[in-house]
C-alpha cells in the first residue's frame, strides 16, 4: 500500500468546504507535511540489507516500508522479509526467522482486554548476530515462539533505548511482549525550534510488558538475568520509559485474560476480527481501494480497521481528512483516539505536527496550534481540580477552530459523563454550537468543579 | 668530580626520576588544576603542585554518606575495588566503606543536602576530617547535585509511570474510571503523623500537610476548653506570605494583595493590560477598608464590579486565542476577582482579614481559632514563600504538642487507686 501522492491529497484538499472541511484540510495537509522527512527506523542497524526472515501467513498480513522511503508496500504470501524495514503487521501476521528457530506472530486485542492500547503492530528486523532473531519492536504485541525441533532459541529484542536478550528454553516456549506509547495526561506542549539543538525535549511515554505464556525463559536486561515461567510463576515483566524503577518481575497466579490464548472473543470482537480478515482479503486484491471501501463503510468495526490502518502506516494527512469529515460521533471519537496514539508513538510526532500545523498553507496562529496540542495531550490531574479547566474547554465549544471546538467536546464528554446527553454535532453550525455552550455552562457553571456522577450514570 | 662519573650521576638519577610513577592527583590535597585568580603568577589559572600533600590513608571511606535521592553511577554506587588490596584506596579497616568521591561543596561549604534549614549541619553529617577541603572534585558534586535534582523531578513524575500508558488508553475509551486523581476520586488526606514528619520545603508548600496538622490542631484545641497555651509568633513579614484557601480563602489572598494585585500572563499586552490601572485602582479603593478592620465602602465596591465586568467582556472576547495555561490563568483571576466583591459585600468581610496580621502579626494560636472560624485552610504557597511554611510547619507542630500535654491530665489529677 502506498501513501497518497502529494497530488492526490491536494485534489482531495481542493473538494472540501465549510468550517469542518477546514478542519479536515488543515489535518489532510499539514499532517501530511508533519509524517514527512523519515529518520532510521527506530532500533535497526545500518547493516546491508538482506532476507531475515519469511512471512508464513496469507497475502496483505504484512506491508513493508523501506529505510528512507515514505510509502508501503502490501507484500504478498510468503514474502521474503528484508533486514531494515518497517514492519506493519495485522493481527495474526506470522513469520519464521532465517534459521527457522523462532516464530514470530502479531496479535491483537480485540476486545479491549489488554493493558496497553493495542491497535496495531510494527516491528524491524535486524540482521541477527550470536542469536536467532534480532527484532525491534516499534509498537504493539508480537508472541515469540521456540520453533526449534530441539534446544533453546535466542531472541535479541530491541525497543526505544533498551537492548534485551530472550532465551526461550526450550521447544514450543512462547513469549508475549507488548509496547505502546502516549504523552501522560497534563503534559504541556512546549514547540522546540529545529536549529535548537540545545532544548529539551519532551518524549511520550512508553510502557513494555513481557509475559511468559509457556514454557520458562530467561530475559537478560542491562547484564542482570532474570528466569521467568509461565503462569503460575515469575511470568511478568514490566518496563517503561521513565526508568524510575528497574524492570521487575512480577508473580502471576494465572494467564491474564488479555493474553488468554484459548479465550472466546466477544461479539464485539468477533465482529472486530471479521472486519480484519475481510480488509486483508481486500488489501490483497487492490490496497487503496480496500481503504476507500472500509473507511465509507458504514460498519464501525471496518471503519475502525481502516482507521487504524491510516494511522500505523502514518497517513495521517488522509486520517484527518477522514476525521474532518466523520459522519458519526463514533467515528471522531476514535479518530482522535488514533491521532493521539500516532502522538505517542515516538519522540517528536508533537513538533512535526505543531510545525504542521502553524506552517503558512494552514495559517493556524501559534496560539491555537497551542491550543490543538495541548488538547490532544489531555489534563493533569492538577489541571481536573481547577474549575477554569472545565471553564476554558466549555469556551472553546464555540471557537471558530472546528479542529479546537470538537477535541474540546471530546474531552468535556470524557471529562464530564453527565454530558453525555447533550447532543453535539462535529459538523455543528455557529448557532448549535452556542446552544451546546449555553447547556454545558448550565451543568458547570464558572467556577465551579463539575459534581461526582452518580453511579447509574 | 670527573665529567664521566658526573654523567654516570646524571644519568641515574634521569633514570630513577622516569621509572618514579607519578602521583595520582587524587591521592593528593591543595593542588590540582586552579581557575583563574588562584595565586600569583595564575592569572588564568592552571594546574599547581603548590602546597600538595598526600592524604592519609584513613581518611579515604570516611566522606559524609550521600544523601542519595537515587543512585549516582560513578559516585555512591558500590566500588567492588575497595576490597582490592591493589586498589589505591584500600583499607583494612574501612572494608564496610564504599569508596567516595569528594561530595562537600567547594568553596569550603557543604552540599546542600547536608545542611538544616535553621543553619549548622543535619543530622548525619558531621565536621570531620573531610570538612572544609578544597574543591578537587567540584565536577562530582555538580554532578551529584544535578542528578538529585533530575532525580526529584523524576519521583515527582511518579504519579506518570508505568499506569501512565494505560490511564490514557481507559480516558479514550470513555471507560467511568476517571484518571487518577481526577474530580471523580475522593481525596484522601495523608495521616498526621506522615504530616509532621514532612521536611521537605517543596512538598510542605502544598499546603497539604499543613492543613492536616490544622485540622488536629483545631480540634484539640476544643478539647482544651480554652486553656491558654503559649505558642509561636508569626511575623507580618511571614503572615504576607500565608495563602489561605476553603470558602472564601482566595478572596482573602487576593483582598491582601490590594493596591498590587498579581495579574496573569494574559494582562501583560492587549486590551487586558489597559484595564490593569483602572483594575488596579477601583480594588484597592474598595478594599483597603476592610484591610484597616472596618467596613467597605459599598459604591466602591459597586464601581469595582463594573471595572470588573468589562475584564469579563474583554476576556471572553480574546480567550479563544489564548493558550491553554494562559486561557485557565486568567479565567482564575477573574473568578477570584468575583469571590472578593462576593465577600466585600457580605457583612462579615469586616471580618475575615486581622488588621494585625499585616502590622504586629500573630500567634499561631490565634491563626488557627481564626482559620477555624471561617472554616480556612492553607493554600499553595507563592513562590519563594516556601520557607515561612516550614517555619508554620514547626510553629504548628509545636502548638499541637503543647495542646496536647494541656489536654493531658496531670499526675496528681489522676484518680487513685
Amino acid at each position: 500500500m502506498n501513501v497518497l501522492s502529494p497530488t492526490k491529497q491536494a485534489q482531495m484538499y481542493r473538494n472540501g468546504s465549510g468550517p469542518v472541511r477546514l478542519w479536515s484540510r488543515t489535518l489532510v495537509v499539514l499532517l501530511l507535511l508533519a509524517s514527512g522527512a523519515r529518520a532510521q527506523e527506530p532500533g535497526t542497524s545500518q547493516a546491508a540489507r538482506g532476507v531475515v526472515a519469511r512471512a508464513s501467513a496469507p497475502a496483505a498480513s504484512f506491508a513493508a516500508r523501506q529505510p528512507g522511503s515514505d510509502g508501503f508496500k502490501v507484500l504478498p504470501e510468503n514474502a521474503d522479509l528484508y533486514s531494515g524495514d518497517l514492519l506493519v503487521a495485522l493481527p495474526g501476521a506470522s513469520l519464521q526467522g532465517k534459521n527457522g528457530a523462532v516464530s514470530v506472530k502479531s496479535l491483537a486485542d480485540y476486545d479491549g482486554k489488554s493493558p496497553l492500547p493495542a491497535l496495531e503492530t510494527a516491528f524491524t528486523l535486524n540482521e541477527p548476530k550470536d542469536v536467532d532473531l534480532d527484532v525491534a519492536l516499534d509498537r504493539g504485541r508480537v508472541d515469540l515462539t521456540n520453533t526449534k525441533a530441539d534446544g533453546a532459541a535466542v531472541v535479541q529484542v530491541r525497543f526505544w533505548d533498551q537492548v534485551w536478550k530472550v532465551t526461550l528454553d526450550s521447544p514450543g516456549t512462547r513469549v508475549a511482549l507488548e509496547l505502546y506509547g502516549r504523552w501522560p495526561a497534563g503534559s504541556r506542549f512546549k514547540p522546540v525550534r529545529p536549529d535548537d539543538t540545545d532544548a529539551t525535549k519532551a518524549a511520550p511515554v512508553a510502557s513494555l510488558v513481557l509475559l511468559v505464556l509457556k514454557g520458562s525463559a530467561a530475559v537478560n536486561v542491562g547484564g542482570v538475568t532474570m528466569g521467568m515461567k509461565a503462569p503460575p510463576g515469575p511470568a511478568l515483566l514490566e518496563w517503561d520509559s521513565l526508568g524510575i524503577a528497574p524492570p521487575t518481575l512480577q508473580k502471576q497466579e494465572k494467564l491474564p485474560p488479555w493474553a488468554e490464548p484459548n479465550a472466546e472473543l466477544s461479539a464485539d470482537g468477533k465482529k472486530a476480527a471479521e472486519a480484519v480478515e475481510k480488509f486483508r482479503k481486500a488489501r490483497a486484491e487492490n490496497p487503496q481501494a480496500a481503504i476507500t471501501s472500509f473507511l465509507n463503510s458504514g460498519d464501525p468495526a471496518e471503519q475502525r480497521v481502516a482507521l487504524v490502518t491510516l494511522g500505523a502506516l502514518d497517513d495521517i494527512g488522509r486520517l484527518g481528512q477522514q476525521i474532518g469529515n466523520a459522519k458519526t460521533q463514533e467515528e471522531w471519537d476514535f479518530g482522535v483516539t488514533i491521532l493521539r496514539h500516532w502522538l505517542g508513538r515516538s519522540q517528536g510526532h508533537d513538533q512535526k505536527l505543531y510545525a504542521a500545523l502553524t506552517s503558512p498553507t494552514q495559517g493556524y496562529t501559534p496560539a491555537h496550534a497551542r491550543i490543538i496540542m495541548q488538547l490532544l495531550f489531555g489534563f493533569s490531574p492538577d489541571d481536573l481540580r481547577q474549575p477554569e479547566t472545565y471553564e476554558v474547554l466549555i469556551d472553546y465549544l464555540t471557537h471558530d477552530k472546528a479542529a479546537i471546538r470538537n477535541l474540546a467536546a471530546w474531552h468535556l464528554v470524557r471529562l464530564v459523563p453527565q454530558g453525555k446527553s447533550i447532543a453535539y454535532n462535529p459538523n455543528a453550525t455557529k448557532e448549535e454550537c452556542q446552544k451546546t455552550h449555553r447547556e454545558w455552562k448550565k451543568l458547570v457553571p464558572s467556577g465551579q468543579i463539575p459534581s461526582s456522577p452518580s453511579k447509574k450514570q | 668530580m670527573s665529567p664521566f662519573r658526573f654523567l654516570v650521576v646524571l644519568l641515574s638519577a634521569t633514570a630513577g626520576t622516569l621509572a618514579t610513577s607519578s602521583p595520582a592527583p587524587a591521592q593528593y590535597m591543595f593542588g590540582g588544576f586552579r581557575g583563574p585568580g588562584f595565586g600569583p603568577g595564575m592569572p588564568y589559572g592552571g594546574f599547581t603542585t603548590r602546597g600538595w600533600q598526600p592524604l592519609p590513608r584513613y581518611m579515604f571511606g570516611m566522606l559524609p554518606p550521600v544523601r542519595a535521592v537515587s543512585p549516582v553511577p560513578g559516585v555512591n554506587f558500590f566500588n567492588p575495588l575497595m576490597f582490592s588490596p591493589f586498589n589505591p584506596n584500600y583499607n583494612p579497616s574501612f572494608q564496610s566503606a564504599v569508596t567516595y568521591y569528594y561530595l562537600l561543596r567547594p568553596g569550603y561549604g557543604y552540599a546542600p543536602s547536608a545542611m538544616s534549614s535553621y543553619g549548622g549541619l543535619a543530622p548525619g553529617f558531621s565536621t570531620g576530617s573531610m570538612a572544609g577541603y578544597p574543591g578537587t572534585a567540584s565536577t562530582q558534586y555538580y554532578n551529584l547535585a544535578r542528578a538529585q535534582r533530575e532525580a526529584s523531578t523524576q519521583a515527582k513524575q511518579e504519579q506518570w509511570s508505568r499506569k501512565a500508558v494505560q490511564d490514557q488508553r481507559l480516558y479514550e475509551q470513555r471507560k467511568d474510571s476517571a484518571p487518577s486523581g481526577g474530580v471523580l476520586e475522593s481525596q484522601e488526606s495523608p495521616a498526621l503523623s506522615r504530616a509532621v514528619a514532612v521536611t521537605d520545603p517543596s512538598k510542605l508548600a502544598t499546603g497539604e500537610s499543613l492543613n492536616v496538622i490544622l485540622a488536629a490542631a483545631v480540634a484539640a484545641q476544643a478539647k482544651s476548653k480554652g486553656a491558654k497555651v503559649d505558642s509561636a509568633y508569626l511575623p507580618p513579614n511571614l503572615m504576607a506570605e500565608v495563602r489561605f484557601a476553603g470558602p472564601n480563602g482566595s478572596a482573602i489572598n487576593m483582598l491582601r494583595t490590594a493596591g498590587k494585585l498579581e495579574f496573569p500572563t494574559a494582562f501583560s499586552d492587549g486590551p487586558l493590560a489597559a484595564l490593569r490601572p483602572t483594575l488596579n485602582r477601583d480594588f484597592a479603593a474598595a478594599t483597603v477598608p476592610v484591610l484597616a478592620g472596618k467596613p467597605a465602602d459599598l459604591l466602591k465596591v459597586a464601581g469595582l464590579e463594573v471595572t470588573i465586568k468589562k475584564v469579563h467582556e474583554t476576556l471572553n472576547t480574546l480567550v479563544k486565542d489564548m493558550d491553554f495555561e494562559t486561557a485557565t490563568d486568567a479565567r482564575r483571576f477573574v473568578n477570584q476577582l468575583d469571590e472578593t466583591v462576593k465577600v466585600l459585600k457580605s457583612p462579615t468581610a469586616v471580618a475575615l482579614i486581622d488588621p494585625n496580621w499585616a502590622t504586629q502579626g500573630t500567634s499561631v494560636a490565634d491563626l488557627v481559632k481564626h482559620m477555624a472560624k471561617y472554616q480556612l485552610r492553607f493554600g499553595p504557597a507563592a513562590k519563594g514563600g516556601e520557607e515561612a511554611y516550614l517555619t508554620l510547619h514547626h510553629g504548628l507542630i509545636a502548638y499541637l504538642y503543647a495542646l496536647g500535654q494541656v489536654s493531658q491530665p496531670k499526675t496528681d489529677q489522676l484518680p487513685k487507686k
